[in-house]
């Protein structure tokens, strides 16, 4: 038993010997390029770590619980809103005032509200002069009774012959100041000049032309724009050819509509007049 | 004595006769539409008046132009007897019937609102020279309690028309 233990001690001893011998003479063999290497080894962090049970049951974190995924958003078909359908009632408050081409307007009935002030060759200087065609004051002063709304008003076609455009426009302008005198905060509608057939244009010989109604049309629109609560009416595509002027079908005296273009025409200042009153 | 009740039976008999041949009409009865379009299609004219549905809105509105108070016509189906076809200014032609609440009534208008409107339109008519005979010849007549207004390019064939239907309705109503 000694023997064993005192054998077991020795040979410790040599092996220590051994690893000290080794480390001291740096390996042995001597590299003459690493001799000034040195192994060093760092020591370990002596820090004692302690690592706490990791609690996989809880979050770790307080987080938010997570909102409802929202439903996935679906783009909206575009609908397409069709245009309202003229309704006459928005006439209710409105007086027109104008020359035959309103007149013809109002005999067929397709507007029945409102105040028609109206006759046969009325121009923007006799509505200060001439009565409607069964009135007994002159147009103008038709306007000096009453509250309404919107004036809408149709001249042109007995100026067209006039020398000079400025003294219709002119004239226009002083017209719309004397209407809002009389009918301050009334909208002012301004109809433009529909064109004649092609036959009554080229055979007038009193500026009764398709190029002088657009260059009145042009004009008129032109005032309206520079006036304040003023508004054109321009005139719709159906009651022009392409090559400017009225359909052959639309009049029998190539001027005045018939009852079907009337009643095209009278939808359109409908939809008009219903933009700007009621915003639609 | 045999003399004075002879003298006083012819003198009676007269006077039934003057009545009689005064009122043709008085008990007229017509459909102003129906009777208006019948006018329309037995007279001949350049443009062939049309018109409008006219509601009692619209109606108003035209005897409004008319300067015609609607208390003096009869109402039908709600509404003023009143009918009215145009050209829109097209041309002169046009056909108006009204029905008046009595035939004093009817003769009033006649003479009175119908004959200014139809003056003040003659003197429009420069603005369209070639229409002036029509208008200067515009039937405006009387039958019963309704007034009929005819503007046609032929008035003599439209006042023989309008007595041949006048004449139908009278038989009719009989």
């Amino acid at each position: 038993m000694n023997k064993k233990l005192i054998a077991l001690l020795l040979a410790a001893l040599f092996a220590c010997m051994g690893l000290i011998a080794c480390s001291g003479a740096g390996g042995g063999k001597q590299d003459a390029d690493n001799s000034d290497v040195k192994v060093v080894i760092e020591s370990v962090t002596q820090v004692p770590v302690s690592i706490a049970p990791i609690d996989t049951t809880a979050p770790v974190l307080d987080t938010p619980s997570p909102t409802d995924t929202p439903a996935p958003n679906v783009t909206a078909v575009p609908v397409i809103t069709p245009p309202p359908a003229p309704d006459y009632t928005v006439f209710k408050n409105c007086a027109f005032v104008g020359n035959s081409i309103f007149e013809g307007l109002r005999q067929y009935g397709f507007i029945p509200y409102g105040h028609f002030f109206t006759r046969v060759g009325l121009s923007i200087l006799t509505v200060y002069t001439h009565t409607t065609t069964n009135g007994s004051i002159p147009v103008i002063d038709e306007l000096n009774t009453g509250h309404y709304e919107a004036v809408i008003m149709m001249f042109g076609q007995n100026e067209l012959g006039w020398p000079n455009i400025n003294t219709f426009i002119d004239k226009y302008e002083q017209f719309l100041r004397d209407v809002w005198r009389r009918q301050p905060g009334a909208k002012l509608f301004i109809m433009g000049i529909p064109p004649v057939s092609a036959e009554k244009s080229a055979s007038s010989t009193t500026g009764v032309t398709n190029e002088n109604i657009f260059i009145y049309n042009a004009q008129l629109e032109d005032l309206c724009a520079r006036t304040p609560n003023c508004y054109y009416i321009s005139i719709p595509e159906v009651l022009v050819t392409a090559d400017g002027a009225l359909p052959k079908d639309a009049s029998g005296d190539g001027i005045h509509l018939n009852k079907t273009y009337s009643k095209l025409w009278s939808d359109h200042i409908c939809l008009t007049v219903m933009s700007v009153l009621r915003g639609h | 004595m045999k003399k004075f009740f002879a003298l006083l039976l012819a003198l009676v008999t007269v006077a039934g006769i003057c009545a009689c041949g005064g009122d043709k009409y008085a008990d007229l009865s017509i459909k102003v539409d129906g009777f208006g379009q019948n006018i329309i299609n037995g007279c001949s004219f350049d443009i062939v008046p049309e018109t409008a549905e006219l509601n009692a809105d619209a109606i108003k509105s035209q005897l409004e132009a008319l300067r015609i108070d609607p208390e003096k016509l009869k109402a039908a189906d709600e509404k003023p007897e009143f009918f009215y076809a145009t050209t829109g200014e097209q041309s002169a032609d046009f056909v108006m019937v009204l029905g008046a609440k009595d035939a004093e009534a009817a003769k009033k208008l006649s003479e009175g609102e119908l004959k200014t409107w139809l003056d003040n339109l003659r003197k429009d008519s420069s603005y369209n020279p070639e229409e002036a005979p029509k208008l200067d010849s515009c039937i405006n007549k009387v039958a019963g309690r309704y007034v009929f207004l005819i503007c046609s390019k032929d008035s003599a064939a439209a006042e023989k028309a309008l007595t041949e239907l006048l004449d139908n309705a009278v038989k009719q109503n009989g």
